[in-house]
Parts: structure tokens; C-alpha cells; sequence
């Protein structure tokens, strides 16, 4: 083959010559706002699109659910009587009345019973909500579920209601407090119905006689007279019934956020032969600073000193090898290395060949590499207070690697430097450590607070990268600053 | 997008346009950069350069001759700046001697790969190096080159020839190899 066919065979092949480039990376350090690729736009208005016609979904959802009714407002009247009753009914079988306003005895009776049996005959229950306060008295009421702020439901039968959630009126006496918040009634004409087939009705009803005193004068007599008989059957008499407590213990929670900086205690050891690399590594590499950054929750139960911490963290160590460089290089080139005069003086020789040039290159360089790593911390700790907001604690634990990777140049061999995220020997991890340490902080507020940690970490692996015959390993000690949030 | 679309709007600072400009150039321009530094990092460096000398100087580009042809312009020479400042490259101011263009190479040769040609001029001294992919991988011609490099055009034209001489030596002879290097390095006190 021809030489400058050889020549065209390397231009062709590097005519459309590309390499890999994490381009966002490359778009981030140019300082290039991140736009939104097309992709991402329709990604993010498909996102949206689902998220407002759920959140339609759901409100019609609850519109329509909360709509069934058909409410009859009446906040204006302080006492429903007969005429305001009737008037503002309009046949609906359901009403909802203030709190301020009074419902005479026989009107509560009469609407109870009107809704059970006149405008709805089916219906035998009631279910009253809304924050009642006051007695509600109805002599048809057989079934009666109560909730919040009822004071007491009675019976003019004068027959004992029981405080649980269904009561049998015919065979109860007629008081009962509770504070639970719903309200069920159903007359005592017929036998209890099933849940499911009673149209639950929302009433919410006050009874002005022990409230609202100055409504008594304006409510008809047998409505006092009643309110008299429930009177005399007032809370305290039926049989007490004890509620049990249950003290639990709660947990605190808290969260906890890391800054550290270490100082790396490298032990690099040869288990191989002699070895240069190591020898120079061991003599001019030197490790600089560790970092870490953790975000941790800590949890523990009551007052009880001791907790549990657990979390991620990410440790970057940094090595350095200082280099002080010599080398020549030599070169060749055609040049004149000869001129010869013949004896007579009349022939000039000149003598052309390779002339060897040496180059000498001196110099220092730093060349540096990086140990990232990702754990994930577990510790048990013990944590007292001390003098004012200030407290102390100690803790011993373990930490998970995740994942160990490289970055920079380590050197491998006498001229030559690895970048260590493409040597393919790397370990990935380098399993346990175990780590312990002691802290002291300052509350700031009840929920916050902050804390200087001393912490010291064994790594019983070793970190060894490039060179099997090199083992290098690892301790840190160091300082970490972090924020506590409890919730 | 088409390309004046793609210059109009990075002349006018739109960022999408700059993102779009650096997806579709960066690996093109990424091996120009490989092949003038000498580790991956320092390519990166040079990439990078280069796209903040596009960014700056992307309105003083008026459109005449190919847009590509002036963003690996820009790349080769932020590559060879960066590769200056590493150490200095030295040319040597002479005449080509002879032309190779005839001389035969093994057959075997026509099927390298670019890694492996790559490697293979990588071993040339770095001057025969750089001037050999200006003019035969980049196509520039000697004046060019010459500008490029601060050097006469005789120069380039010197340093072409031999850089297929030895080349040529290197393929016709068995190892190949033609440059000695002696390295070593001295460890700090």
C-alpha cells in the first residue's frame, strides 16, 4: 500500500470523529440556564394536566356527595315554633338550625316526629351533627346515636337512654351525655332499621332551655314543664361509667443535618515485592482533607436517654501526590552533521543525516485523586441534658457502605497516572466501618437545636485501587456540625 | 432548528439555544479536543474552553464559510493553548527534505482503527504530532497551520514531512519505534 493511501485511510477516519460528553454536565459548568427540553415541557404539562383534572375529579367528588341533601338554613330565628317550623320546611325532610337558636321541646319533638313519620314514613332514624349543645327531647325516640357536645338526649317516656352509641329509648332512661359528635334518633313506633336503609337526615338542634334561659319565657309551657322532668333526671344519676386511659409513650423524632470535615490517617503497606510505585507513592503522596455531608433521623422514646440514629451520608477523601519531574527526550532530525575540505582545498563534502537533540523537561507538578463514598450510618446513643439548653451525649455505631468510586489521577506507574474512575480494579465498596464519638449542643428553640460532634471511624477494609500489591486503608477523625429539627 | 436559527438565538443569549448548540457539537468537538491533550480531564478542560470562546465570540462569526468548520477552529485552538500550557512544544524551523508520499507501508496498516492509529501517532514527538493532525486530519493547509502555531509555513511543511518520515519508519520497521523517551521521576524531599 501506497503511503499516502495510508494517509487518506486516517483522514477518512477521522472525519465524523466523535466522543462521549456528559453534556449536561458540560451545560452546567458554562453557566448555561437549564432550559426545559421539549420532552420535559410535554412531560410536565401531561403532569400537570393529570394532576388539575384529579383535583376536579375529587371536587365534584365532594361536591356532589355534600350536595345530596336538600338543607333548609334557618340561622335567622332564635326559636322555631309551629309557623316558623312549617314555613321554612317546605317538605323537606331535613333541618339545620344554629346554635344560638332554641327548638321548643314539642317543635324538637314534633320535627322528629315529623320527619320520621310525615314527611318521610320510612325514615326512623336521625343523625344530627354540628357541635349540639343542650338536651334533645323526643318522646317518640327509640334509637339514638350520639357525637360531639351533646349534652343529653332525653326520653319523655322518662325511660333511661344509655350513653353508647345505639340506645333502645323504650327500655332506657331518658338522659345521657356524651360528646361524641353524631347524633342518631328514631322513633319508638317501629323496631330499629338497618343503617343502610334509612335516609340519614342532618339535623342540628339546640335546646334554649338550658342554654339560652331567656328563651324559656318565650317557649310554650309544656316545653318547660318537660325541660323540668329532664331536669330531674339529670346527668349523675344513671349509672357512671368509667372511661379507660391509655398512657402511650410517644417516640421523638427528629432530623438531623451534617457538615464534617475529617483528617484521613492513611496506612499504605506493600505486600508485594519490591515496588517503586509504592516506595514513592508511600513518600509523596499525602492525604488532605475529608468531607462529609449526612442527613440522619434520630428517634427515641419518652424521656428515655437513649436513641437510635440512622441515615445517608457521603465522605469525599482527598489525596495528593507532589511529583518533582526530569526526564529527557530525544529526538532526531535531518540535518548537516558533516563538512570535509579535501586535503587541496578544492572539494567541499557536506553530510547530511539524523542530528540527535535532547531535550531536558524539569518541573513539579501536584496530581490529585478523590475517595467518594455513600454509607449509611447506624448509631445508638446515649444523650443527657446539662446546665441550661445545653446537653451532651456519646454514641458507637456502624456504617454501611453503599457505594465507593474514584475520580482524579493516582499514580500507577513510574511515568504514568491512572485516572482512577476508569481503572477497572477499583473495589466498589468497602463494606463496614464502625465509628464512635461523642457531642455537645445547644437547644435553640423547643424543636431545634445544634451540635458539634467529634466522631473518629475505623474502615477494617482496605481502599486498595489500582495496585493489588498495595493496601491502603484508612481511619478518619474529625469535627461535624449539624442542625437538629424535632418534630 | 436549523443552524442559523441555532446562531441566531445563541447571538441573542437564549439559553435553550446554548444548550442545544452544546448537545450537538460537544462530541464532535470532544475528539478534536482528546486528540491534541493528553488525558480525558484535560480534554474536558479544553471543551469547555472552547465553548466559552464560541459563547464569547459567537457574534463576531458573520456566517461566511462553515459554522462547524469555526467551532473546531476555536477547539483546536483552545486545545493546543491548553496543551501548551501543560509544557511548551517546540518546532524546528526547516525545509521538507523529501516527499514520502510514494514510499510503500504494510497493507496490514489500511485496516487500523482510530484508537489505534491514534496511539500509533501519539508516538511521534509531540510537534510532528500536532502539525501532522492539523494538515491531515483537520485538512488545514500550511499558512494556516502556520498561523495556528505561530510558526512559517516552511515550518509546517518541515515538520509534516517529518512526521511521515518517521511515520513511515515506524510502520516499515518492526517495533516501530521512533522516539526514545527516558523518564524518570524524582521524588520530592
Amino acid at each position: 500500500m501506497k503511503y499516502n493511501n495510508f494517509e487518506k485511510h486516517i483522514s477518512e477516519s477521522f472525519l465524523h470523529d466523535s466522543a462521549a460528553v456528559d453534556t449536561d454536565a458540560l451545560i452546567a459548568s458554562l453557566g448555561i440556564p437549564v432550559a426545559l427540553e421539549p420532552k420535559k415541557k410535554i412531560a410536565w404539562w401531561l403532569l400537570t394536566s393529570i394532576a388539575l383534572l384529579s383535583l376536579l375529579v375529587v371536587g365534584l367528588y365532594y361536591f356532589v356527595n355534600t350536595s345530596k341533601g336538600n338543607y333548609i338554613e334557618d340561622s335567622g330565628s332564635s326559636i322555631l315554633t309551629d309557623d316558623n317550623w312549617n314555613s321554612n320546611n317546605n317538605g323537606s325532610s331535613l333541618l339545620v338550625a344554629e346554635h344560638d337558636e332554641a327548638i321548643g321541646e314539642n317543635k324538637a319533638k314534633e320535627e322528629i316526629a315529623i320527619v320520621d313519620v310525615v314527611v318521610n314514613d320510612e325514615i326512623e332514624e336521625i343523625v344530627a351533627t354540628t357541635e349540639v349543645t343542650g338536651s334533645i327531647i323526643a318522646s317518640d325516640i327509640s334509637y339514638v346515636e350520639v357525637d360531639t357536645q351533646v349534652d343529653y338526649v332525653t326520653n319523655d317516656t322518662g325511660k333511661k337512654l344509655d350513653a353508647s352509641k345505639v340506645i333502645e329509648a323504650n327500655s332506657e332512661p331518658s338522659q345521657f351525655i356524651s360528646t361524641t359528635s353524631t347524633v342518631r334518633v328514631s322513633n319508638s313506633a317501629n323496631t330499629i332499621v338497618n343503617d343502610r336503609t334509612v335516609i340519614n337526615k342532618e339535623v342540628g338542634i339546640v335546646n334554649s332551655a338550658v342554654k339560652n334561659r331567656s328563651a324559656i319565657s318565650l317557649l310554650p309551657i309544656d316545653i318547660v314543664e318537660s325541660q323540668v322532668v329532664s331536669m330531674a333526671t339529670l346527668p349523675g344519676l344513671a349509672e357512671p361509667e368509667c372511661p379507660s386511659f391509655s398512657y402511650r409513650i410517644p417516640w421523638n423524632i427528629a432530623l438531623l443535618a451534617e457538615v464534617g470535615v475529617m483528617k484521613p490517617m492513611k496506612n499504605l503497606e506493600n505486600i508485594g515485592g519490591s515496588n517503586s510505585v509504592f516506595d514513592l507513592r508511600d513518600r509523596n503522596e499525602t492525604s488532605k482533607e475529608a468531607i462529609q455531608i449526612g442527613l440522619h433521623a434520630k428517634i427515641s422514646k419518652g424521656s428515655n436517654p437513649l436513641y437510635v440514629r440512622g441515615g445517608a451520608a457521603y465522605t469525599r477523601i482527598a489525596e495528593q501526590m507532589n511529583e518533582e519531574y526530569d526526564y529527557i527526550e530525544m529526538d532526531t532530525m535531518r540535518g548537516l552533521i558533516s563538512i570535509t575540505t579535501s586535503m587541496t582545498g578544492d572539494t567541499v563534502t557536506a553530510i547530511y543525516g539524523d542530528v540527535i537533540s535532547e531535550t531536558r523537561y524539569t518541573g513539579r507538578s501536584e496530581k490529585h485523586y478523590y475517595l467518594h463514598l455513600i454509607d449509611i450510618p447506624v448509631a445508638i446513643g446515649y444523650e443527657i441534658p446539662i446546665t441550661g439548653s445545653f446537653y451532651a451525649g456519646a454514641e458507637v455505631g456502624v456504617q454501611f457502605n453503599l457505594r465507593t468510586s474514584g475520580s482524579g489521577l493516582i499514580f500507577r506507574d513510574t511515568n504514568d497516572y491512572a485516572e482512577l474512575s476508569e481503572v477497572t480494579t477499583k473495589e466498589t465498596k468497602v463494606g463496614m466501618s464502625y465509628f464512635g464519638g461523642f457531642h455537645f449542643g445547644k437547644h435553640l428553640s423547643k424543636r431545634s437545636s445544634i451540635q458539634l460532634s467529634a466522631r473518629f471511624r475505623y474502615y477494617p477494609s482496605k481502599f486498595s485501587t489500582v495496585d493489588p500489591t498495595i493496601e491502603q486503608r484508612y481511619n478518619l477523625a474529625g469535627l461535624h456540625a449539624g442542625y437538629v429539627f424535632r418534630f | 432548528m436549523t443552524t442559523e436559527e441555532l446562531i441566531a438565538r445563541c447571538k441573542s443569549g437564549d439559553a435553550q439555544g446554548q444548550s442545544c448548540l452544546v448537545r450537538t457539537y460537544a462530541p464532535r468537538l470532544m475528539a478534536i479536543c482528546r486528540r491534541y491533550t493528553k488525558d480525558p480531564a484535560s480534554a474536558q478542560d479544553a471543551l469547555q474552553e472552547t465553548f466559552i470562546n464560541v459563547f464569547k465570540y459567537i457574534n463576531s462569526y458573520s456566517g461566511k464559510g462553515s459554522f462547524e468548520g469555526w467551532l473546531k477552529r476555536i477547539a483546536v485552538n483552545c486545545s493546543l493553548a491548553f496543551a501548551k500550557k501543560v509544557h511548551p512544544v517546540y518546532f524546528v524551523d526547516e525545509s521538507p527534505n523529501s516527499d514520502m508520499q510514494m514510499s510503500e507501508v504494510p497493507d496490514a496498516y489500511s485496516n487500523l482503527g482510530k484508537e489505534e492509529i491514534l496511539n500509533l501517532l501519539k508516538r511521534l514527538p509531540e510537534s510532528l504530532y500536532i502539525v501532522f493532525n492539523l494538515v491531515v486530519i483537520e485538512g488545514y493547509n500550511h499558512r494556516e497551520v502556520g498561523e495556528m502555531l505561530g510558526i512559517t509555513e516552511g515550518s509546517s511543511r518541515g515538520s509534516l514531512s517529518r512526521a511521515r518520515s518517521r511515520l513511515i519508519d515506524m510502520l516499515q520497521s518492526e517495533n516501530g519505534v521512533g522516539v526514545n523517551v527516558k523518564k524518570k521521576i524524582v521524588a520530592t524531599s
